[in-house]
């Protein structure tokens, strides 16, 4: 019981953390907000317009959009990590943010057969970026199942990662100006460009993927022990693996489909979690990468607002810094990752 | 003599990976409560395949595979966890997971959707580490345990899971021999006291002889079962094992090398003792027949302190250390034979 309490108190100070930095994020952008005037507009009705304008309009859902990416990102790294046995697992690395956006790239830029009205369908969008990240998953861990050589599956995902690239160029060069314009302004897609809109479709899917992740806990724990012990405990190999693909690609297609591809968070947040909690219980990482996922995605969206220039600077670059360090101290710390 | 419970029985199996080349077919096994099977055979010969099989790891070809007389298709995946626990060669690669986790991971088929854990749960845990002689270690990470220590977790979570049969594949590979024989000894005793059925392949020969209750030996011409002297005294061991470089000695139940032989003969002489014994053995691995007549002769003079005579039909002389005598027997062939 001593380690629930141990738990309880490393979820407060988790938590403590989150909505600091959740109110950090709020308050920092070109126009900079005191805690005072935060606090004024949050409690009176008679605040400043322009500034409950800034909050309503741009701070609140960027905010809320680094706290679904984040959280959502860090849930599908972990299911992936345990999915593939392998800690260098993430949307990112495995190719499936690029399969995302190779599916989005093929809405947009090669069907000049459909329709005019559905080109512009968010739904339609994310229905493209969900089926291009589970052609991605798919093929990942067909290979995956002929390695056992965790690097070697990296590399895999590098490599299709790199196809997936080349082909979204191909596209590119040979598609129309005005369909080439819908894409490039899609792929820049950045945290910040996400509207209430978009918000009201990407958080439900998000957090149906966030449920069915936390109701797989138990089997993704028996899935620690390899396939076979799982079998051996009664966990039906075929529909877990299938729904641990499903909800990852939901999950990490979502997201890429509204903010862009945001590099190592899926990867980096579930190492922080098992580090902190020192357990691989998904009981108690899964929800522990969530606040940490939004935390750390906040972190990296208060960077991008430094006043070093008058720009944002782009999320995906700061998320790299923060999360590529992380990933090579998991690698010289793990010993055993030729096995 | 009390009549046995049969947990597990096959009939007409088939199992391997080819429909049209099973490795072994028409088997027709049974496991009985509180027997331990040991699982021995040549290499290659598929013992992991039965394994796998009979545990629902992997297809069979044909036949049926009965548990408590119910065809092992009609159970659903939970309730064939509830009949059958593993303990496999597979490492576990998991940086952050205790003993007690592991361990508790057995209780996986019979908790709820959260695998929320009551207090009978904790129970059966508790005493699943307590019989492995693992409490003290119950909170120390599984990847930080010696390898013995790491199979008698995975043995817990077998326990844990409170099955009727256990099956184990290769429970002692990568131990060394203290450890080899504390497991086995183990599931010996837990076979007897809890009446479960366990079955475990393994490649010490000469402990699975000693210590099941049944042996079935996998060969290229099918399975022979039974208690391990009968599969001794009917020489299927020697039949099974076709080895050049050693021999199985079915005197004494293990397996000898072969040397390769000088073809020197060499009598030898004493009372039947520690020294005589190992004298012989010492002589035998150097390549020297012993006869019981030969030109030249050791006898034994006397064994406190322990004294050696060499008879050569030239001289004789006498050694008081074994390394001493058969240095003096070389040096005599080397230059007169």
């Amino acid at each position: 019981m001593t380690n629930n309490s141990k738990n309880a108190l490393l979820y407060s100070g988790l938590a403590l953390l989150f909505i600091g930095l959740l109110l950090t994020d709020i308050c920092l952008g070109s126009i900079l907000i005191s805690p005072a005037e935060l606090f004024s507009a949050i409690t009176s009705n008679q605040a400043d317009n322009g500034i409950m304008s800034i909050l309503y309009n741009f701070r609140l859902p960027k905010a809320l959009t680094a706290c679904i990416a984040g959280a959502g990102l860090a849930v599908a790294g972990s299911l992936m990590q345990t999915l593939f046995a392998n800690p260098l697992a993430g949307p990112y690395v495995l190719g499936i943010s690029s399969g995302a956006g190779l599916g989005v790239a093929l809405l947009l830029l090669g069907s000049t057969l459909l329709p005019a009205f559905l080109i512009g369908n968010i739904w339609l969008q994310i229905a493209a970026a969900v089926i291009g990240a589970l052609v991605v998953m798919v093929l990942v861990l067909v290979v995956s199942t002929r390695t056992s050589d965790t690097v070697s599956l990296l590399l895999v995902g590098i490599m299709f990662g790199s196809i997936a690239g080349a082909l979204i160029n191909v596209l590119q060069s040979i598609s129309n100006p005005e369909a080439l314009k819908m894409y490039v302004v899609w792929s820049m897609g950045s945290i910040g460009a996400v509207t209430w809109d978009m918000l009201s479709i990407m958080t439900p899917l998000v957090v149906v993927g966030l449920i069915g992740a936390l109701l797989l806990s138990k089997k993704l724990n028996a899935l620690l022990l390899g396939e076979n012990y799982a079998i051996g405990l009664g966990v039906s190999m075929g529909w877990t693996r299938a729904w641990v693909i499903l909800i990852t690609c939901l999950i990490a297609a979502t997201i890429t489909a509204f903010t862009g591809p945001v590099a190592f968070i899926g990867m980096a947040v579930p190492h922080i979690a098992r580090g902190i909690f020192k357990t691989s219980d998904h009981r108690t990482i899964l929800p522990s990468c969530m606040l940490l996922g939004a935390s750390l995605l906040l972190l990296c969206d208060c960077f991008t607002q430094l006043p070093i220039s008058d720009y944002a600077l782009p999320i995906n670059a700061i998320s790299s810094l923060i999360g590529a360090p992380i990933i090579l101290w998991v690698i010289i710390k793990n010993k055993h990752l030729h096995q | 003599m009390e009549t046995t419970r049969t947990l597990l029985h096959t009939k007409r199996l088939a199992i391997g990976y080819n429909k049209k080349q099973a490795l072994h077919q028409l088997l027709m096994l049974q496991l009985n409560a509180g027997e331990m099977v040991g699982l021995i055979g040549p290499n290659g010969c598929g013992k992991s395949t039965l394994i796998r099989s009979l545990a629902g790891l992997q297809p069979i070809l044909d036949g049926t595979i009965y548990i408590n007389n119910i065809p092992i298709s009609k159970l659903s995946q939970t309730q064939r966890a509830k009949s059958i626990a593993v303990v496999l060669t597979d490492s576990i690669n998991t940086q952050s997971l205790t003993v007690r986790q592991l361990v508790e991971m057995g209780r996986f088929p019979h908790t709820n959707w959260a695998g929320k854990l009551q207090s009978k749960d904790h129970e059966l845990v508790n005493k699943a580490i307590e019989q492995v002689h693992l409490s003290h270690k119950a909170n120390r990470f599984y990847n930080e345990l010696s390898d013995g220590e790491k199979q008698r977790v995975m043995i817990a979570k077998a326990l844990a899971q409170d099955t009727p049969i256990i099956f184990l594949d290769e429970p002692t590979a990568h131990l060394d021999l203290p450890n080899t024989i504390d497991i086995m000894m183990l599931l010996q005793q837990l076979a007897t006291n809890t009446k479960k059925a366990i079955l475990l392949s393994t490649h010490e020969l000469e402990l699975a002889l000693q210590i099941s209750d049944k042996l079935w030996l996998l060969t290229d011409q099918g399975i022979k079962k039974g208690i391990p002297e009968d599969i001794i005294l009917n020489g299927h061991i020697e039949k099974a094992f076709k080895p050049s470089q050693f021999y199985f000695d079915d005197n004494i139940g293990n397996f000898r090398v072969k040397y390769a032989t000088k073809n020197t003969p060499i009598q030898l002489i004493g009372d039947n003792c520690k020294a005589l014994y190992w004298t012989k053995r010492a002589l035998e691995r150097l390549g020297y027949s012993i006869q019981k007549e030969a030109d030249c002769s050791i006898t034994m003079l006397s064994t406190d302190p322990i004294k050696w005579k060499f008879t050569n039909p030239l001289y004789d002389d006498t050694y008081y250390t074994l390394e001493n005598l058969l240095d003096g027997v070389a040096e005599y062939l080397k230059k007169h034979a």
